[in-house]
């Protein structure tokens, strides 16, 4: 009986052991896997970034632009895949973010002046300082992330030593890597302290100026409540109100609320004049009983009821048995984009069930609508010949550069797909195209 | 005898014509453009069997039907506003014919279509935003779920729009599924809990986000206070809680 137990207990010990093997061999291959890919993605970032580094010397030295722009488009690509290769290191856990903005500057600089024809329009003295100041960066960023890779070569480091340590929240190891990459760091910010790409940056039309300049008395937590009650077409209590915290661009109240029926609510309501920021209610409707259009024209009521004024539905979409619905002010003939606002209403009762207003109130000022220097016709020639205008709006739309532009906005189709074109009104500049979305088909069910 | 069966036979063609005339015929709703459902489905046939409307019938009113419909309007000497309000669905009605069953089990078996003048139903379509699938508002879901399905509906929608912020942000990936898969990037994703199936509640929260709601007041990074293992994202302006998550720049 015995020698049976000691014989059983040998075969379980054995078949444990071999079990266990396999399983540590299962986890060690996986480690492999995970750690190639780190590896991978770290060694490119290295080669990219030294290759940034020679290609902005090279463009330094160019004197024809026929390969000047060549150069700059290379070094483009480069920025997007150096960006693309940080995303795929386990560095989430330390700030990197100002390498990553230096990268993403970098592009946006190549990319503006690589685009350009650079016949009629050279790169300007400003411009060839920031080249030069881009080609002093890289090297100073190629010199500490050799450093780091030399590390991780001569020591046989490994990627995913450095993620688990980071995941568990304890120090790894050889803090080699992580004092490197927090050299980089450094260095990026002092770089955009100095802001080298001030130049290309113009004011940005989303700023939260307007919203600083709200007028208004300051009210209450017992007024936000009340106000956010008035938003809240249905029988609410307020649950809690809270204020925003220190970094938020104005101060201002979360109010939430619950419903009769156990519908939850809350609301965003500046602490000055409280004005409406945001708000949703967490209710699935039922199935729909009222169309699309009812359902805009209670949105419609319901804006004009809370004092945005002169505001003309722009989009509309139905999702389940919810309705969305962009508003836009819209001033004599000429709708303003950036004044916006979005709000949703149920499709079953026509309540509403949410609204979103603050870029509406970042952007609020006095417009001056000046009288276009082109005609509709004139802008009309602009469109490329394939395309049927189907209808035509003067509108002020926010181009690439950040800046409000008065344009015509056409919306056009060629047979196939439909477009919204905006062209400026003054000069004739295509300043934005939209290919518009048509529905997806439902792969689901 | 013949002046009975003569009254029978008026009567059966007034029957007919009246049936034939609302036949399937549209509920009361003015249809606006962004509208899916059944009157929709009926709109597309009839532009269709007009020749107005060249795509597939899928039962959401979008931009083709909609030039479809004012090219209709414009025709037959209607208002033009691209809305189906009543004197234009008269019209349709009196010059086209809707066979709601055929057109309905042709767009079930997802079959090409001759009836209509030779073009393809699809299944029901669905309305996405701008800019995303339906894939993409998939995996967002799953992140939103893996990440926030403790916390409130506000909560939810401040995760989606915290990684639409990071999609904008020159500081992160570009794309929805760069920022979510970015290692260390978020929990769900390291603890593989992103993988779980979302409810639809987290799938509404990713779309009110991507149409705009922003409830974080345009928050790039958030954490839990009280399981927070990083010092470094104390350190960033806080803007904001919402249940058990603090939301800063």
């Amino acid at each position: 009986m015995r020698t049976f137990i000691t014989v059983a207990l040998a075969v379980l010990l054995a078949v444990t052991a071999v079990w266990g093997f396999r399983q540590h061999q299962a986890k060690q291959q996986l480690m492999v896997e995970a750690e190639n890919g780190y590896q991978q993605a770290f060694h490119e970032l290295v080669y990219q970034v030294d290759v940034i580094h020679d290609r902005t010397g090279e463009a330094l030295a160019m004197n024809s632009k026929a390969n000047l722009t060549p150069a700059l488009t290379d070094v483009w690509r480069l920025t997007s895949e150096a960006h693309n290769a940080i995303s795929r290191l386990p560095l989430g856990f330390m700030p990197f973010s100002k390498t990553e903005e230096f990268l993403g500057k970098s592009g946006d600089f190549t990319y503006n002046t690589a685009v350009r024809d650079l016949d009629t329009e050279p790169l300007t003295e400003k411009e060839y300082e920031q080249l030069e100041s881009l080609y002093k960066q890289s090297a100073d960023i190629q010199n500490d992330l050799r450093a780091v890779q030399m590390n991780v070569l001569d020591k046989n480091l490994r990627w995913t030593d450095v993620a688990h340590a980071a995941a568990n929240g304890d120090e790894p190891k050889d803090n080699t890597v992580i004092d490197g990459f927090n050299t980089i760091e450094k260095k990026a910010s002092e770089f955009s302290e100095a802001d080298v790409f001030k130049a290309t940056q113009v004011e940005k039309s989303v700023s939260d100026d307007a919203l600083k300049k709200l007028k208004g008395p300051m009210i209450s937590k017992k007024e936000a409540a009340q106000t956010a009650k008035d938003y809240f077409q249905f029988d609410a209590e307020v649950t809690s109100v809270n204020s925003s915290l220190k970094g938020a661009s104005v101060p201002f109240y979360h109010v939430s609320v619950t419903g009769q029926d156990g519908e939850e609510a809350s609301m965003d309501i500046t602490k000055k004049g409280g004005y409406p920021l945001t708000f949703t209610v967490n209710r699935t409707p039922g199935k729909s009983r009222m169309s699309l259009h009812d359902a805009s024209q209670k949105a419609d009521a319901f804006l004009k009821k809370h004092g945005f004024e002169g505001m003309v539905m722009t989009n509309s979409a139905q999702y389940d048995h919810t309705g969305v619905f962009t508003f836009t002010k819209k001033i004599k003939d000429t709708l303003v984009y950036p004044e916006s606002v979005t709000i949703k209403t149920a499709l079953d009762t026509g309540a509403v069930t949410g609204l979103e207003a603050q870029n509406y109130w970042k952007n609020k000022k006095e417009w001056k609508i000046s009288e276009p220097a082109l005609s509709e016709e004139e802008a009309k020639k602009e469109l490329h010949p394939k395309l049927t205008v189907m209808e035509t709006k003067k509108a002020i739309v926010t181009n690439e550069e950040m800046k409000d532009m008065m344009c015509y906005e056409f919306l056009a189709e060629n047979g196939t797909a439909s477009y919204r074109i905006f062209i400026n009104a003054d000069n004739g500049t295509e300043e934005r195209i939209e290919k518009l979305q048509e529905a997806e088909a439902g792969y689901a069910q | 005898m013949t002046k009975w069966k003569k009254q029978i036979a008026v009567f059966l063609t007034l029957v007919l014509l009246l049936a034939s005339g609302h036949a399937g015929a549209f509920s009361g709703q003015v249809i606006q453009r962004g509208a899916e459902g059944e009157d929709v489905i009926e709109l597309q046939s009839r532009l269709q069997y007009t020749g107005y409307y060249r795509n597939q019938i899928d039962g959401v009113f979008g931009w083709s039907t909609y030039w479809a419909l004012r090219n209709f309007q414009e025709s037959f000497g209607l208002p033009v506003d691209g809305l189906a309000g009543e004197s234009t669905k008269r019209k349709l009605e009196q010059v086209s014919q809707y066979d709601e069953q055929h057109v309905k089990n042709q767009m079930h078996k997802g079959k090409a279509f001759t009836y209509y003048g030779g073009t393809k139903t699809s299944a029901q379509s669905v309305n996405t935003p701008a800019g995303f699938s339906q894939n993409d508002i998939q995996l967002m879901a799953n992140a939103v779920y893996g990440e926030a399905r403790g916390e409130p509906y506000e909560g939810q929608v401040a995760v989606a729009a915290v990684i639409l912020n990071r999609i904008a942000s020159e500081s992160f990936p570009n794309t929805a599924s760069g920022v979510i898969f970015e290692p260390g990037a978020f929990t769900a994703v390291a603890d593989g809990q992103i993988w779980l199936t979302p409810n639809p509640q987290a799938k509404e929260a990713v779309l009110d986000a991507i149409n705009g709601w922003d409830p974080t007041g345009e928050a790039l990074y958030y954490f839990n206070p009280d399981t927070a293992t990083s010092g470094w994202i104390w350190s960033r302006p806080q803007i904001k809680q919402i249940g058990q998550h603090i939301f800063c720049e």
